[in-house]
């Protein structure tokens, strides 16, 4: 009886530690967005703003004078656009470019099947630094330095073989009978894939993409070295130069911070078992 | 085989192949051609062949040295405690109950924030004036302690924000080994007389090996070229004991613009990648 009540007790101790573990750091950056500049020097009295405002969210994006600190609001409004356009657009251009790839490798007979998906398998666990600095000289080359579509083509390659191999995996799950049947009903090899496969690995293809739109959202090494201005600048990128100025207004990176939380954050909350299925399967790079 | 069945399959690969070559394999070529030669740092044209040069200069350099070991330090500090607390965090994700259900529901959540925003979180953590880890100490009167700027502790204190991201993530790669042990052979243990440890010894830990195993070849690959960690707490400091492979690769090519050097500084580094890559995919193709 007691050593089950002792181990009920370390599980319970176990489960708080977990959650304080995960929860703390998030909390502790909430709180501080909430807090008025001026104040944040006197937080570890109280742990809590004495008059907790939203104003750090309002001065991001509307030009005002608050506590003798510009901020231009410009930057935060182009990055926020910036960061949406070049994470959306792979999420859907790699579907368009992986689907019929992955749809070849897994139902035609190609040689050296075994092959390519090995090819896609190695690549697909590099990380985006290792390739950042050569990629550069190739970006500069081609005048895609600072646009928004280098950046999209950067983050559309790089996801590739991970969406390629990802996807294929789901178009072997397709049962064949089902697409037999559809050919003994007239399709071709497109009416089935369009009228019958896809709409099967449906689920698979919006998580692959969310998890493109994941990843191309917070990448960080990319971004910094490929853009400047507010052209092609990147949310991610303003929050980590706003944090390594000299004079750092942690209220306002704090609350920049939680504004490039919410997207992948609330996607990764809403789409949770369809994505840790995704991430199982095609073990993820960032 | 008829004309159709060579031309669609090749057509529906071909954009693929085509994006793989030229934004991951033509720039990879291009470093290495480069890497021979000193470049014109305005548009990276080579301009003289000078063999093993910049290689050498490489490791000869004891800031590469030092980097080196920095990083090495951080991969076994990382790969173990994220892979340790992923691992505990899977045993607790795989109970049954309410308290379960709801970390089950929140544990993915360190993943999906951008690493730089969890950097920024960690210094908010850390900061010497009003981080809660100094706030706390301060209300048991015990001296603030400098996470960031103590040379001592420094690393210990990037990795353990690396850890926070990344925990979560091992938890997921172990957690579906750990569901898929049948219930009846735990019990049957039970029955024999084993006890909870030697339940974990001998039963759980050679079935969830092979989560293990692809949990530290990827953390350990992720570690190997962290970068918004370094960038957003350290800056490669104090004393450049952070000053991580891929900060350090940044620095020299865009703060020092020697170009050719850090061309041939990342060949280095994406041909260490690649092995690991390949090791990963070994594993993975012996697991399945």
């Amino acid at each position: 009886m007691l050593k089950n009540f002792v181990i009920k007790i370390v599980v319970y101790v176990c489960f708080l530690i977990a959650f304080i573990w995960l929860l703390l750091p998030i909390f502790w950056l909430a709180i501080i967005s909430l807090t008025p500049r001026p104040e944040v020097y006197s937080l570890y009295k109280n742990f809590f703003p004495k008059n907790p405002t939203f104003i750090n969210y309002i001065r991001m994006f509307i030009p005002m004078q608050a506590w003798l600190a510009p901020i231009s609001s410009e930057l935060y409004i182009s990055a926020l656009r910036n960061s949406i356009i070049a994470s959306f657009t792979p999420a859907i251009l790699t579907l368009l470019i992986a689907s019929p790839a992955a749809y070849a490798i897994q139902k035609f007979n190609i040689p050296g099947k075994d092959r390519i998906t090995l090819f896609l398998l190695t690549l697909r666990a590099l990380p985006f630094a290792t390739i950042a600095v050569p990629l550069y000289f190739i970006i500069m080359m081609f005048g895609l330095y600072d646009t928004l579509i280098g950046l999209i083509l950067i983050y559309t390659t790089l996801l590739l073989p991970f969406a390629v191999f990802s996807l294929s995996e789901a178009f072997g799950t397709v049962p064949k009978d089902l697409e037999d049947a559809a050919r003994i009903d007239g399709c071709g090899h497109l009416g089935v894939l369009f009228r019958v496969v896809i709409p099967v690995i449906a689920p698979n293809m919006l998580a692959t993409s969310i998890l493109v739109y994941i990843l191309s959202w917070n990448s960080f090494f990319i971004p910094i070295i490929m853009t400047q201005s507010t052209k092609a600048i990147q949310f991610t990128v303003v929050i980590g130069q706003a944090i390594t100025e000299t004079d750092v207004d942690y209220p306002l990176v704090a609350a920049g911070g939680i504004v490039c939380c919410i997207i992948p954050v609330v996607l990764a909350l809403i789409f949770q078992k369809y994505l840790v299925k995704g991430l199982v399967s095609g073990a993820i790079k960032r | 085989m008829n004309k159709t069945n060579i031309i669609l399959p090749f057509l529906f690969l071909l954009p693929t192949f085509f994006l793989i070559l030229l934004f991951m394999f033509y720039p990879l070529f291009y470093s290495l051609v480069i890497s021979f030669y000193d470049i014109n740092p305005s548009n990276f044209q080579p301009t003289k062949f000078i063999g093993l040069k910049n290689y050498i200069e490489v490791i000869s350099s004891t800031s590469f040295i030092e980097s080196i070991k920095s990083t090495f330090i951080f991969v076994f500090l990382t790969v173990s405690l994220s892979v340790l607390i992923g691992l505990g965090l899977s045993l607790l994700l795989n109970l049954k109950g309410i308290l379960a259900k709801i970390l089950r529901g929140v544990f993915i959540t360190p993943w999906a924030i951008p690493p730089i925003v969890a950097a920024v979180m960690w210094k908010l953590m850390y900061h010497t004036q009003f981080g809660l880890l100094n706030a706390f100490l301060n209300r048991f009167g015990i001296q603030k302690i400098s996470f960031l700027g103590d040379p001592n502790i420094a690393m210990l204190s990037i990795s353990i924000a690396d850890c926070w991201i990344y925990a979560s993530f091992c938890a997921l790669m172990i957690l579906p080994y750990l569901q898929s042990i049948p219930l009846e052979i735990e019990e049957s243990a039970s029955l024999d007389g084993a006890n909870s440890l030697q339940k974990f010894r001998y039963i759980m830990l050679p079935l969830i090996k092979p989560g293990l195993l692809i949990a530290i070849i990827i953390k350990s690959l992720f570690s190997f070229t962290e970068f918004a960690i370094v960038y957003a707490l350290t800056g490669g400091g104090p004393a450049g004991t952070t000053n991580l492979i891929s900060y350090y690769i940044y620095t020299v090519s865009f703060k020092a613009l020697k170009f050719n050097y850090a061309a041939s500084l990342s060949y280095i580094l994406a041909l260490i990648s690649l092995l690991f890559c390949i090791f990963y995919v070994y594993l993975f193709r012996r697991v399945k």
